[in-house]
């Protein structure tokens, strides 16, 4: 269901903002936040298997 | 049993990759995604990796393919750009004019054209190029990819003005005197050899046969060119150099051999498309193109000028656990103004306006432009960030460093073979040759010096395979298949590169191994 409320396009994005957000957090010694962003970049993998 | 496991464990990313799109023809994005799942869970549980690491590596992809991006959607808006206007069309119907010979039509284009582009732009152009260009020529979309992925590797690593080269010479910090004539003679072998395969995915020893002259005459040129570039220490224009003496040499061949060959029944078409386009106005783009590159890197002032705006991310030292470090660097530098793709996007931008001017194109050409190169380079992009980012987690990891030490301590023997092996393994993973180069690198420095064969030789080994392993990268393959309509099949595609580039490399492994002592 959600892998298909979200288009390819935005996977696209989320996929490459996810990391930046990653950085900022990890470089703020927020690792834990960092940590958070890291799963939902694993959310995105996952989405990118489900979808055909 | 626990070595074979941990080398099992550590070479699993790249095994489901492959089994996922040859297998079960998954597509890039789906399988590298699963390959990138793999990749952290091995990572993060056998090697040690701990969660910062594994954050600033998805930066460090990230951030890497971005650099990549940045050309494939340039790419690809310059390839609609000038396939709106006909002008695709319009250079098939050329090429068909300067030989209706399909062996040389194939060989011109897939082998030639492609490492001239390699020589001014790399970074999968000339599959983006090219592949369209066959495909409207009459070949099929498999041979389409295949041709020029196979047909543009061995121009690699003196390609794109020597940055694979370059970056070799960067992590060993040996002189570029060192290696210019070891990888010289195994790229000159290399080019004749790519251009016997190229023919044969097309028609076996039958198109060998009809076009072994030409084959011989203009590999030779361009192998030649290169290495004698290489050898005087202007290696930087090595590539691109070869690609023009190959167009050049392509000329005469073509009209001495361009016969008729058996399996060719198409018309040559003389005749301009009906919006007027013609050969010189279809070439205008291209050599648009090498105007813009000639000027951006050739012009001192110009190339301070577009350099000037920058964008890096520095990363601090990394550990695992098990007590490998990970240096602090910088990440992947984009120059906003100066970088391959803006080249590619100023062409593409003064191309349309030109044909725009011209009245090549129907109404809403803008929009189709926009819409034609997202469909494509949406795709691409997911394969490419899950690949590039597991990659970079193998390589923090330790497991890139466990895959290559082991198999090399079970070759010791032939090391010369295996280093070219542990190049393409690493251009194919990294879909880089500069990576491969970046990452083992180092490591091959200090593995000849271990096994006793010469460094110059064994470096020279590892930049062959690399340019080689480039032909069976996923990133790439990506890249061909979303200009020819093959966009999530690119398992065939793969497949038959990967084929082919496992006989290469095992050739060039094999020459590599008997002429070390003189590389």
């Amino acid at each position: 269901m959600i892998a298909k409320l979200i288009s390819q396009s935005g996977l696209l994005c989320l996929s490459l903002v996810f990391p930046g957000l990653m950085y900022l957090a990890a470089r703020q010694g927020q690792l834990g936040l960092a940590i958070v962003f890291l799963a939902l970049q694993t959310l995105i993998m996952g989405l990118l298997i489900v979808r055909k | 049993m626990a070595e074979i496991a941990r080398l099992l464990l550590a070479g699993s990313p790249i095994l489901v990759v492959l089994i996922l799109m040859i297998k079960f023809q998954w597509g890039g994005a789906r399988a590298g995604a699963a390959g990138w799942f793999v990749a952290m869970i091995v990572a993060f549980l056998a090697f040690g990796a701990s969660a910062e690491m594994l954050v600033y590596a998805q930066t460090k992809g990230a951030l890497l393919t971005i650099y990549v991006l940045y050309i494939v959607w340039a790419a690809l808006l310059l390839y609609f750009v000038t396939e709106e206007a006909g002008a695709i069309e319009s250079i098939g119907n050329g090429i068909q004019r300067l030989t209706q010979n399909k062996e040389l039509q194939l060989l011109i284009v897939g082998w030639v054209f492609s490492s001239f582009l390699q020589g001014v732009a790399g970074f999968g152009v000339p599959i983006a190029v090219v592949a369209p260009l066959l495909l409207g020529l009459g070949f099929s979309p498999l041979v389409a990819v295949a041709a020029p992925a196979i047909g543009h590797s061995w121009a690699v690593t003196f390609g794109n003005m020597a940055t694979s080269y370059e970056a070799l010479l960067a992590v060993t910090g040996l002189p570029g005197t060192m290696m210019t004539h070891g990888s010289g003679v195994l790229l000159a072998i290399a080019c004749l050899l790519c251009g016997w395969a190229v023919l044969m995915i097309y028609g076996g020893w039958a198109s060998v046969r009809r076009a072994f002259v030409p084959l011989l005459v203009i590999g030779i040129t361009m192998g030649v060119t290169q290495y004698s570039l290489a050898a005087v220490e202007v290696w930087t224009v090595a590539g691109f150099s070869a690609g023009i003496a190959g167009l050049l040499i392509s000329i005469p061949v073509a009209r001495v051999y361009g016969k008729r060959s058996a399996a060719s029944d198409d018309t040559p078409d003389f005749a301009p498309l009906e919006n007027g386009m013609t050969l010189g106005w279809a070439l205008a783009a291209y050599g648009l193109f090498i105007a813009v590159i000639s000027i951006a890197i050739f012009s001192v002032p110009v190339d301070a000028l577009l350099n000037s705006v920058r964008f890096t991310l520095p990363f601090p030292e990394l550990t695992t656990a098990q007590g490998r470090i990970v240096p602090p660097a910088d990440g992947k530098s984009i120059s906003l103004f100066g970088h391959p793709g803006a080249h590619l996007f100023y062409t593409a931008l003064l191309s349309l306006l030109i044909y725009q001017a011209k009245g090549f194109y129907r109404s809403g050409v803008v929009s189709r432009i926009a819409a034609r190169t997202a469909k494509s380079g949406v795709p691409t992009s997911l394969g490419m960030i899950s690949m590039v980012c597991f990659a970079v987690v193998m390589d923090h990891s330790g497991m890139t460093s466990v895959l290559a030490r082991d198999i090399g301590a079970a070759f010791a023997a032939i090391y010369p073979a295996v280093a070219v092996a542990i190049g393409s393994l690493g251009a194919f993973m990294t879909g880089s040759t500069t990576n491969s180069n970046v990452v083992f690198g180092v490591f091959q420095k200090e593995a000849a010096e271990i096994s006793g064969f010469t460094v110059a030789g064994i470096l020279s080994a590892q930049t062959a395979g690399a340019s080689l392993g480039s032909m069976f990268a996923p990133a790439k393959i990506l890249v061909g298949c979303s200009t020819v309509g093959l966009a999530g099949k690119e398992g065939a595609v793969l497949s038959t590169t990967l084929k082919w580039g496992a006989i290469l490399v095992a050739l060039t492994g094999a020459y590599a191994l008997l002429l070390e002592p003189w590389l």
